[in-house]
């Protein structure tokens, strides 16, 4: 419930950044050279970092299921 | 040497800002290439976030009217830093530390729409013992579905000098002084033990990603249209945790060295090292309050009673692993270790010899701890003492120095397996040689030895 306490109350902040970004115009952020081995390397292991992301997420869900008690529950209820 | 008004010598790559001095105060400016980025860091609540954990130094806005030149948006007044000092002198706990920061602020600003945009070590400073973010305008809107640009930087920055100084040696940090943008990944992965292939972090980080950047380099077309694929934000955050578990992994582990088993193999009795103390101490408290370097400080121990005293404390060491020792402590004693051989300084490096300032352009320190330490320079560094006494002079106002003459069973030592070509290596021919730069304010034989400590003021001050 701590972690994803700060995640959950991120998102809608986050959901908002994206759609500005959408809709600002490029500019000139990077003045570092990403290098194009760098860069495609990340994209290459983009599925299994997702993936990773995924696994840590529903394992913690799962975890927190099995180990909320109703207290704890009460208190992210107070929280949202 | 009070550092000189206008730009900084190191801020000049990123079009967004610089930073320069005025009046003797740090600045930072905001070009307008660079606005909309800081105003997303101020807005989206990233900074007030930063700011109460401790990552990123706090700034004040001031009036533009203390624009340096140019097109400035704003200008930011930053706290400042007591003292700058560099990843190569650092120790693998702090630059480890370092890492964790920055994949900690990564990880903060994606969470609100942004992230960094460079990841340099040297973004980086040490302060009250724990390292601090001082690039407020590393901070940039994420562009959705971009791969991290600062990923090759942060590898070659952090993860990689990392893991040679952790699974190879603790001296291999000095690499970061060879390769001021961090070491090449293809140099770290022949570096490397065979067995770092095992952690799957380090394989994919470092060995593979070196050999993607061998196949890409020539070939930035193809490049760029895989590229176009694009990252996921989870993705994004899958690279901060797989990055963040590698630097986790690499822990340096003490390990007992030569100088750190100085305190227990030397001549001094309990009551010879309990005078000693007293004695520096008393020194200490006639000098003028400000800057301390401790020489040569092991892990530490006399150190601590300048910063024990409230000043700002260096302790600079040889042997990275007595410098590890004191890192481990550093934020309760409120001493900074750094690695130094005093006979190859941190010399001036970088872009016209400018961007990273040497020890000396550091300084002059207000008072300076050279205790033990003559007899290292002199017998086994072959440096003439009229020498040593001129670079003191060059580095520090005040100077609390030991002599340990020949009979000393340490001089012994350094002395039995070579000729003694130093007929003036005694205390009338170290006096002698001193007197020209300093006057001794204050002379004592350390109790039960035949060592000399000396409080001495450098001339014309």
């Amino acid at each position: 419930m701590k972690k994803t306490g700060p995640l959950a109350r991120a998102r809608a902040p986050l959901s908002l950044s994206i759609l500005i970004l959408a809709l600002a115009p490029g500019d000139a952020a990077a003045y570092l050279d990403p290098g194009s081995g760098s860069f495609v390397f990340q994209i290459v292991i983009s599925a299994l970092l997702g993936a990773a992301v995924v696994l840590k997420t529903s394992w913690r869900r799962l975890r927190d299921f099995f180990l909320r008690t109703p207290r704890r529950e009460d208190n992210e209820d107070d929280a949202a | 040497m009070t550092p000189r008004d206008g730009a900084h010598d190191a801020s000049f790559r990123d079009p967004c800002g610089f930073v320069y001095r005025r009046d003797g105060i740090l600045y930072r400016q905001v070009n307008a290439a660079g606005l909309a980025d800081y105003e997303a860091l101020m807005s989206s609540g990233l900074y007030e976030e930063l700011i109460a954990a401790d990552v990123l130094i706090p700034h004040e806005e001031v009036g533009n009217e203390l624009a340096h030149d140019g097109p400035a948006a704003r200008v930011l007044r930053p706290e400042p830093v007591p003292f700058v000092s560099h990843p190569y002198e650092w120790c693998g706990g702090a630059l480890r530390d370092a890492a964790l920061l920055t994949l900690a602020a990564e990880r903060a600003a994606l969470r609100r729409g942004l992230t960094l945009k460079d990841a340099s070590a040297y973004n980086v400073q040490l302060r009250g013992g724990r390292p601090v973010l001082i690039d407020t305008l590393s901070f940039a809107r994420l562009r959705e579905g971009e791969p991290w640009v600062a990923y090759r930087q942060f590898c070659q920055h952090f993860l990689a000098p990392l893991a040679l100084m952790v699974m190879r040696d603790a001296r291999l940090g000095s690499l970061l002084r060879a390769h001021l943008d961090g070491v090449p990944l293809d140099l770290a992965a022949r570096l490397l033990p065979w067995r770092s292939r095992l952690r799957p972090g380090l394989l994919m980080h470092l060995h593979l990603h070196a050999r993607s950047q061998a196949r890409w380099a020539n070939d930035p077309g193809k490049a760029r249209d895989v590229s176009r694929r694009g990252m996921s934000l989870r993705a994004r955050e899958g690279l901060v945790d797989s990055l963040e578990s590698a630097v986790r992994g690499l822990k340096p582990k003490p390990s007992r060295s030569a100088w750190r088993d100085y305190y227990d193999a030397t001549s001094y009795s309990d009551e010879g090292l309990r005078h000693k103390e007293d004695l520096v101490g008393a020194y200490l408290a006639d000098c003028a309050p400000g800057m301390t370097w401790d020489l040569g400080a092991n892990t530490g121990r006399f150190a601590r009673l300048a910063a024990d005293a409230g000043r700002t404390t260096v302790a600079w060491d040889l042997d990275p692993h007595a410098v590890e020792a004191a890192y481990a402590t550093a934020a309760e004693d409120g001493v900074l270790p750094l690695v130094l051989d005093l006979a190859n300084p941190s010399p001036a490096l970088g872009w016209a010899h400018r961007e990273r300032a040497s020890l000396a352009a550091r300084g002059p320190a207000q008072a300076t701890l050279a205790l033990a330490l003559v007899h290292h320079l002199a017998i086994a560094g072959n440096v003439p003492l009229p020498r040593i006494a001129a670079f003191c002079a060059e580095i520090t106002r005040d100077l609390i120095v030991e002599f340990v003459p020949k009979e000393d069973p340490q001089v012994r030592r350094l002395l039995a397996s070579r000729e003694d070509v130093f007929p003036d290596y005694h205390r009338k021919g170290f006096e002698a040689a001193f007197a020209v730069r300093f006057e001794t304010v204050r002379t004592d034989v350390v109790r039960g030895t035949e060592r000399a400590l000396y409080l001495m003021r450098r001339r014309g001050d």
